[in-house]
């Protein structure tokens, strides 16, 4: 492929993005020159930037993260596309027309055809029901959209298959929730406009504190400051905030909003963390991985460990190493 | 010299410092992150070395392998020179150093000798 003609996929790519279109991906060449360093940039730029957008910013495990379907594929029994939805030929950039009737693998990138096939032909022998793959696809002007596949099998009346349905779905909260309330709202119509006001001031309750740059920047201080520290006994967190020139509710709050979890549960996943993977991977003796990861005692690691993974260190290092060994 | 070897890389301790040197044209997933962390804590039975760490074959690392390596990459070393020397693996080292922000101290070199002088100090 010609140098203008990369260049010109990566400027297709940054248009998707600066739409918020983060799912797509440049194709490398097999160079690896400059170029194709920039690409590796762009998609690991866009992958990261699409990461953040699903958590607007924050990870909020307080809240359930609802799905939408992106694309919807059903196939038939040679393969190919009968029917598909209208959002996957936007992002695909072809008309519905084009892509009705084609095979299915006409929109694969070359690395995703063979996997594509080998799970065709078990699940047309029934060798497989419903399963889950990666597929990469391609879009008319050649960019890429690398998806988690989840694929149905929908049997007939004597048992066989009579097509498949391939879904890409991409994890979404805000969007469902703001169809629905658009979708309330709209139902209750205007003779009910005194309903809305509890809906409307319920959003608003929720709304969440505002975190500056600074509060993020000095709360990602105190996580590292964990990390970096887990064999020891930590201060009470009234003294953490004065250390770190902030205060307690915004640590509590903070690591809430980023991070998902209570100050208190986030040091005990992280010890649990390391110390699993030192269980696992190392010869290390629980006594000492214990102080490694600042677990009070042997029996309280040892309880804590056995409580979070079912087993206790020595039951899970001896399965690791019978099973790698 | 004691070296083990998988799919992705050569691991060779000599002098103190372990040396893990990635095979040509290694694309890492998930699963290869695992298996590279994996390798990597059984052949240095407990003990915590500086790794000097060769990417230069690395053509690409996914998301889930970049979280991975981010979280566990680390794991029971004392510091990480990189060493880089064409257009990827130039880009990949400073995407992780920009994006994860590593727990040790860790830098990119493209000569051997400066990060073994680098290396030097954590023996």
């Amino acid at each position: 492929m010609s140098k203008e003609k990369r260049l010109k996929k990566i400027a297709e790519a940054l248009a998707e993005m600066a739409a918020g279109r983060f799912y797509y991906h440049i194709e490398k060449s097999s160079k690896k020159d400059n170029i194709d360093a920039l690409i590796s940039g762009i998609n690991m730029m866009a992958e990261e930037i699409s990461e953040a957008l699903l958590h607007e910013g924050y990870v909020n495990s307080n809240e359930t993260i609802k799905h939408i379907v992106l694309m919807n594929f059903e196939i038939d029994l040679n393969g190919k596309v009968k029917a598909i939805n209208q959002q996957a030929c936007d992002i695909l950039s072809y008309t519905c027309e084009e892509i009705v009737g084609e095979s299915f693998e006409c929109f694969l990138n070359e690395k995703s055809v063979p996997k594509w096939k080998r799970h065709w032909n078990k699940l047309k022998d029934r060798k497989m029901k419903d399963t889950s793959l990666d597929l990469t696809f391609r879009t008319k002007h050649g960019l890429l959209v690398p998806s988690a596949c989840y694929i149905n099998r929908l049997g007939g009346k004597a048992g066989g298959m009579e097509s498949l349905i391939v879904t890409v779905v991409k994890h979404s909260k805000k969007q469902v929730e703001l169809e629905e309330y658009l979708m309330e709202k709209e139902k209750n119509g205007r003779e009910n406009s005194k309903r809305e006001k509890p809906v409307l001031s319920s959003m608003v309750n929720k709304q969440k504190v505002i975190l500056t740059s600074s509060d993020i920047a000095k709360i990602r201080q105190v996580r590292n400051y964990f990390i970096e520290n887990l064999e020891r006994d930590f201060p009470p967190i009234e003294k953490l905030a004065r250390e770190f020139g902030t205060n307690t509710f915004k640590i509590k709050y903070g690591f809430k909003e980023l991070y998902g979890v209570s100050v208190f549960h986030f040091i005990r996943n992280e010890r649990l963390r390391k110390a699993k993977m030192l269980v696992e991977g190392s010869n290390i003796t629980f006594k000492r991985i214990t102080q490694l990861c600042g677990f009070k005692s042997v029996p309280s690691f040892s309880t804590t460990f056995k409580n979070e993974f079912g087993y206790t260190p020595k039951q899970l290092r001896r399965k690791f190493t019978s099973e790698n060994s | 010299m004691d070296s083990i070897e998988n799919n992705y890389a050569l691991y060779t301790l000599d002098g103190g410092i372990l040396y893990i040197r990635y095979h040509a044209d290694i694309v890492i997933k998930y699963e290869g992150a695992v298996k590279i962390v994996a390798d990597r804590l059984r052949f240095q039975q407990g003990i915590c070395y500086p790794a000097l760490c060769d990417i230069t074959g690395v053509e690409e690392v996914d998301k889930p392998a970049r979280d991975y390596l981010a979280s566990e990459g680390s794991i029971l070393l004392k510091a990480v020179a990189f060493i880089v020397g064409n257009p990827m693996s130039n880009i990949i080292s400073y995407f992780y150093l920009k994006t994860t922000k590593p727990s040790i101290p860790t830098k990119a070199f493209q000569d051997v000798e400066e990060a073994k002088l680098f290396l030097e100090k954590y023996i």
